[in-house]
């Protein structure tokens, strides 16, 4: 009776199962995929050596320059003395935002320079460690100059910004600022209230045309950014590892 | 007793029939985005900690350099000091410079000047190693290089 009955109508599939097989494979990916996380700090290595020529030598003043020196066995010498690493980032914040009080210390943050230097023997760690507590303090005063906080300044996508063409040119007048004399640089950062003075034609039309691309508000914010990039460079120099005295 | 005791009617089962689609939906997402390691590390991997940590967005344009000590089943051959790790093979920091041209090489002629060096490297190597490697990655002109770390202290 049961087997006539089922003939008549064509019998449905079940696909109770299907879920199943669908979690299988769900899971499977999901063990499988990894999301490649690819974090870390950034940096730009100076420009190649040309042969039979040393590193260009540049002049700074020793006050302006803060020697950080590791040692083989990891110890810190911050400016002559045995340091801590978590007092280096207080250190290199006051050091970089002296300007000039202490006749001991830098003269103002773009003059200032941050010299680092290890023994071929420091663990790597610590290495990573003290680059992340210079970066950590210019990204700090960085932030503090935007009135931002840390955690949301490191979080501003510059890339993603940049995708909007405006923006574009914007970094593109950034890029030329750079490029400028430094006479010019320090009059659209730190002095443009006061009158250009002893400058060249070329200079004034160089900063009224930054001007000109700073008038429009919308995107102040992202000027600002790249003003305190301005305001506070990170000037690192790293030197190449030998034998650092205990 | 009022309308304690009184059963409401039996709530009707919820439909599972939209179950399926839901993990099908979440099988593409996964499939999809899913990319399948085209390299075996052969070093032990273990980052040290950063807390200002960039993310980075240029996937394409990414190289991987692996240094830290073989892993364990590796290490009766090639012992416990560390080793740089590319692609597939160990080689020695000489031969960088002839990688970087190689990755160049594979991004193409428009992309090749924006190739950024992920350095993946063990937190207990020592810089030696290290200054070996940036001093060949600056000579061949690969100066974009990025140091991978963990978040956290």
């Amino acid at each position: 009776m049961l087997k006539k009955k089922g003939r008549a109508a064509a019998q449905e599939i079940n696909a109770s199962s299907m879920a199943d097989i669908a979690f299988l494979l769900l899971i499977f990916f999901l063990v499988t995929t990894t999301i490649a996380s690819d974090k870390g700090l950034r940096i730009i290595l100076p420009p190649k050596r040309e042969k039979e020529q040393r590193d260009v030598v540049v002049e700074v003043n020793k006050k302006n320059v803060y020697t950080i020196l590791v040692n083989s066995r990891n110890q810190l010498l911050v400016e002559e003395e045995s340091g801590r690493m978590d007092a280096l980032r207080k250190g290199i914040k006051k050091f970089v935002t002296n300007n000039g009080k202490d006749p001991e210390s830098s003269d103002n943050p773009q003059e200032a320079v941050v010299s680092y230097k290890t023994d071929r023997a420091t663990q790597y760690k610590t290495y990573l460690r003290v680059l992340d507590e210079i970066k950590g303090a210019y990204n700090e005063l960085r932030a503090e100059f935007l009135k931002m906080p840390l955690d949301e300044y490191l979080k501003f996508n510059e890339k993603k910004a940049m995708d909007d063409p405006i923006l574009v040119k914007k970094a593109q007048n950034f890029a030329e600022a750079m490029q400028e004399p430094a006479s010019v640089r320090k009059y659209l950062n730190v002095n443009h209230k006061k009158d250009p003075k002893g400058m060249s034609d070329y200079e004034r039309k160089r900063i009224e045309a930054y001007k000109q691309a700073r008038a429009s508000a919308k995107e102040l914010f992202i000027e600002k950014y790249f003003d305190a990039k301005l305001e506070y460079p990170e000037r690192i120099s790293e030197a190449e590892p030998t034998k650092v005295e205990e | 007793m009022g309308g304690f005791g009184k059963k409401s009617k039996p709530l009707p089962a919820i439909s599972t029939a939209s179950l399926p689609d839901i993990v099908f939906m979440l099988l593409f997402f996964f499939m999809v985005t899913t990319v399948l390691r085209e390299t075996n590390i052969m070093v032990e991997q273990s980052f040290p900690s950063a807390s200002q940590l960039q993310k980075l967005e240029e996937k394409s344009l990414t190289t991987y350099i692996f240094i830290g000590p073989p892993t364990k089943k590796l290490m009766a051959k090639f012992g416990k000091e560390p080793k740089i790790q590319v692609d597939d093979v160990f080689i020695e920091s000489k031969d960088i410079p002839k990688f970087v041209v190689q990755e160049r090489v594979k991004l193409g002629e428009g992309k090749k000047d924006g190739l950024i060096v992920s350095l993946k490297m063990h937190r207990d190597i020592k810089v030696g190693v290290v200054t070996d490697v940036k001093l060949k990655l600056r000579e061949s002109e690969a100066r974009n290089i990025l140091y991978a770390a963990r978040g956290g202290q």
